[in-house]
């Protein structure tokens, strides 16, 4: 006897839902939407107490976290599932880990949960292992079972990303290098953690033991529990109003109709075809590791080419053979849950328009990875520390595809995309006083900004493309947090963009000041950017890519603190540090620059750090700009005169302090550019049969020799590189 | 849904990007028109200077066009790449950016992408000169085929008006190749005697 429908089991209520779905193409097989033809009204409005249980329960349990990162930025999500982990609706927030719940709920299912440790009204579980469907340790979720007469009719479900987890080599939420499963933090199954709709005391003796800020981490998970209570209850109240029959079955038809919507959008916006994307990415663990990894130690460039095939029946087919193989880094997605979650980012913002964030989606995709890449690990050994970033770094190809797509469909207005420039600053150290601390700071994942448009420049630190509801948060409050680092400034910086006709969003430039540094005090830096490369930041139609990393630059042993206790204020931006050296006003004894993820770098009192996020990519050729945009863009510092000449080809001069771009000389000069372009390039044929002399002799740098040995060693990915380049079927690296 | 549709005046305005932002927001949050593929394209006709039939806007500049039996790739400026089923780069120029200095001139900052490791393609127009697209790809990567429309499917199931005639759905790129690996390089006039930089660091 199961605790399923009709004494089914969740196991065989699963089957029920994969086999309907397989026989008859309509979630649960429902063909009708008979509860939204008989009384469309009475479903809106029951479609609505369940969304607004879920938003009820985000807005008000997030009073209980510790951070801004979940009460500013919206680093949570509250969920409503089907019993099979389906999710019906949800909060706004943290919106893409509605497609990982399905996985975990699976993973209880498949591991017999339902007899050992039982799932009983009032029960808690928690769980936040790659392993088992999650994204990342940082990614804890929590489930409330929702029982009617003894039936299990749905689950709440509440996630966060928590402050610290526990990392063996330094404090961060999301730690970059990573050698091994053991160094990864605190990583857990799914698990019991309370009953009665109570957590056991040593649930929060666990976060204390296992991570650096276990009193944060106690109030996030309260939180997620807080509200997962919350849906419950409301969720008892709607069944007890509509009645159970019409709960059952009224979840069900809100996934059909999602599912009917978001494919009808498909088939207006999108072109059925083959779609190509390349991306890769280093993982920079060189160094990093320590003696006790040499296996380690080294650095892995991690590829993936992406195929996309959009049938003529709306389904997308993502094949990624000839990924990079799993190996000694964080970057491996271990569960389809990851890899789930990860596409969620992509396809909720292009395609789920609806009051109820949901997976009906999820059921239009079909994917390929290799067994044994790093996508699809078999090694349980490997860190999955960022084992989401791998996968989510996708996001932007599939959004680049999209981008294309509604161009050529003409539904330009649709149009987003951005290229995943601006992660967490991880602070970690010990006060003066003896208190040890540890802290992420979102200010710079809440301040991507996005690609241009075919019509429209790209918004300046405006978004973050995996939290929709994302807000940069005020310095001031970011500042509590990390009581040292003292932001000084955060601008736009000039030049800091993509060229294009029309531009990419500008980039963003933090500089902080040490202060009171304490006993201790380091910073980390988890990016998605990766260093030395442009990866997946295509511009598009001649627009360049975008800067697809962050950067940091620190400035050691610095008069800074001096010169502002004389008054003589401070610098806001790198050049203006620059400047402030070669005038030898600033006084600095050592430069470190890093690219993308920074590991654990040691600060002191006075010295100076400036994190930037390159802007996003550009749209058409920059000789095709608008003058007027151009003057504007002058004219409030975005781009200095120089880059405007050599790149957009206009000739400016300044008159009464105001830029002025001369109509006649600038389209001279971009003949001239044109011209130039026709004189220097060569035929593609003719550039073709010269590379062609360098791969036949084999001449790559080790770390891309690293990436095409995957891509030779996979029978579909191998036949193309080698189809294109011609060389023979006996070809390796 | 309810039936939207808005009059061609106003695609061309969203194409120009004249809309006012809150007629632009009212779009996007609106139901789509389901005419909005054919007034796209009436417009996009309208500003060309050639009479072949848009199929499919691909770029900025670039467009498939039915040029008598066959689908073309062909540029706003008149200039005509081939076969829409091969890639459309491999008859365009390249310039190939992989110097520290010439990436420089794109990216000022430091985070810029490490020659060797990384190069930056850029494909130009033969006839006009214009930049078509930029690709960012590590040191022999094959040429990014970025979208093979599957143009029957796509008229014939989803706007309901097959085209005339049906062809083959395969990537062509390949045979090109193919060719180009038979007539070897005495087929082509060198444009620079200079050895070419060798990628390995």
């Amino acid at each position: 006897m199961g605790i399923g429908e009709g004494g089914k089991t969740i196991a065989e209520m699963l089957e029920e839902r994969d086999r309907l779905i397989a026989e008859t193409g309509y979630f649960y097989g429902l063909k009708e939407l008979e509860l939204h033809d008989e009384d469309p009204a009475k479903m809106t409005r029951f479609n609505w107490r369940l969304t607004n249980a879920c938003i009820t329960a985000k807005e008000s349990a997030k009073l209980l976290s510790a951070t801004p990162t979940v009460r500013t930025f919206g680093e949570c999500l509250f969920m409503l599932l089907l019993p099979q982990g389906d999710c019906i609706t949800a909060s706004h927030g943290l919106a893409g880990h509605v497609a990982s719940a399905r996985d975990q709920i699976a993973y209880m299912v498949r591991l017999g949960y339902e007899d050992n440790p039982k799932i009983r009204e009032g029960d808690i579980f928690a769980c936040n292992s790659p392993r088992y469907g999650g994204g990342h340790s940082a990614d804890n979720y929590t489930y409330v079972p929702i029982f009617h007469e003894g039936e299990l009719v749905a689950w709440a479900a509440g996630i966060n990303h928590i402050a610290e987890v526990g990392s063996a080599l330094y404090s961060a939420s999301v730690p970059i290098v990573s050698p091994t499963t053991y160094t990864d933090g605190w990583a857990y199954p799914p698990m019991k953690i309370g009953d009665g709709f109570q957590i056991a005391k040593w649930w929060n003796l666990l976060w204390k033991e296992k991570t650096r800020m276990g009193n944060f981490n106690i109030l996030d998970s309260n939180m997620r529990v807080a509200g997962s209570i919350m849906i419950h209850e409301t969720v008892k109240n709607v069944i007890e109003e509509f009645g159970i029959d019409y709960f059952r079955k009224g979840i069900r038809e809100i996934l059909e109709r999602e599912r009917r919507r978001v494919e009808t959008i498909v088939r207006r916006q999108m072109i059925p075809g083959i779609y190509k994307h390349a991306y890769w990415r280093l993982s920079e663990n060189k160094g990093q590791v320590g003696p006790s990894f040499p296996f380690a130690d080294k650095d892995f460039p991690i590829h993936t080419p992406i195929e996309l095939h959009l049938t003529g029946d709306g389904r997308f087919s993502i094949d990624l053979s000839g990924t990079s193989r799993e190996d000694y880094h964080s970057w491996n997605a271990p569960s389809d849950g990851t890899r789930r979650l990860a596409l969620a980012w992509w396809w909720l913002p292009q395609f789920v328009h609806s009051i109820c964030i949901n997976t009906a989606f999820d059921y239009l995709i079909d994917y390929t990875i290799p067994e044994g890449s790093h996508l699809n690990p078999t090694n349980e050994q490997l860190s999955t520390s960022i084992g989401l970033g791998g996968m989510a770094t996708l996001m932007t190809p599939l959004w680049n595809i999209c981008k294309r797509c509604f161009f050529s469909r003409g539904v330009l207005e649709e149009d987003w995309s951005a290229t995943g420039c601006g992660g967490l600053l991880e602070p970690e150290g010990v006060l003066e006083v003896g208190v040890p601390w540890s802290f992420g700071m979102f200010g710079a994942a809440g301040s991507w900004s996005t690609d241009a448009g075919s019509f429209r420049d790209g918004l300046s630190a405006a978004t973050c493309g995996f939290n929709p509801q994302s807000d940069m948060g005020e310095v001031e409050e970011w500042d509590l947090y990390e009581p040292p680092l003292v932001c000084l400034a955060r601008k736009l910086p000039p030049n800091l963009f993509a060229h294009g006709k029309f531009r990419g969003g500008l980039g963003i430039s933090w500089v902080f000041l040490v202060v009171n540094a304490g006993q201790r005090l380091s910073i980390s830096f988890g990016s998605g950017g990766g260093p030395r490369i442009i990866g997946p930041a295509v511009g598009m139609s001649g627009g360049y890519p975008g800067g697809y990393t962050d950067w940091h630059v620190i400035f050691s042993n610095t008069n800074a603190l001096e010169l502002i206790e004389k008054g003589m204020g401070y610098p806001t931006t790198l050049p203006e540090i620059m400047q402030w050296i070669n005038e030898g006003k600033l006084k600095v004894g050592k430069i470190q620059y890093v690219s993308g993820g920074m590991p654990s770098i040691p600060l002191k009192d006075g010295d100076l750090y400036v994190l930037s996020s390159h802007g996003e990519a550009g749209w058409g050729d920059p000789v095709e700009r608008d003058l007027s945009l151009i003057e504007k863009d002058l004219n409030e510092g975005w781009m200095t005169p120089g880059v405007g000449k050599d790149i957009y080809g206009a000739v400016a001069q300044s008159v009464d302090g105001k830029w002025q771009v001369d109509k006649n000389s600038t389209n001279k000069e971009r003949e001239k550019i044109k011209q130039t372009r026709r004189e220097k390039a060569k035929p593609f044929k003719e550039w073709w049969l010269e590379e062609r002399e360098l791969v036949v002799n084999k001449e790559f740098k080790e770390e891309v020799s690293y990436i095409y040995q995957d891509v030779l060693g996979n029978a579909k990915a191998g036949a193309q590189f080698r189809g294109f380049w011609r060389v023979g079927e006996d070809y390796q690296l | 849904m309810p039936e939207i549709s808005y009059p061609k005046e106003v695609i061309r305005d969203l194409i120009e990007g004249k809309l006012p932002w809150n007629q632009l927001k009212s779009i996007i949050s609106g139901y789509k028109d389901n005419d909005r593929f054919d007034k796209y394209v009436a417009v996009l006709q309208e500003k060309v200077p050639w009479q072949e039939r848009i199929l499919l806007p691909l770029t900025d500049e670039l467009y498939i066009v039915q040029k008598g039996k066959e689908r073309i790739v062909k540029c706003s400026c008149g200039y005509e790449f081939g076969d829409y089923r091969e890639n459309w780069k491999l008859k365009a120029l390249i310039h190939v950016r992989d110097t520290e200095a010439e990436l420089d001139e794109i990216y000022p900052y430091p985070s810029k992408p490490e020659p060797g490791y990384c190069e930056m393609r850029e494909h130009y127009c033969p006839g006009c000169g214009i930049q078509l697209e930029v690709d960012t790809v590590p040191f022999g990567y094959p040429a990014v085929f970025d979208f093979l429309p599957d143009l029957d499917t796509f008229y014939r199931d989803w706007l309901r008006r097959p085209l005339d005639t049906k062809l083959e759905f395969t990537d062509l790129s390949y045979e090109l190749t193919r060719r180009w690996s038979a007539e070897g390089r005495e087929s082509i006039k060198k444009t620079d005697t200079k050895a070419r930089r060798r990628k390995k660091v």
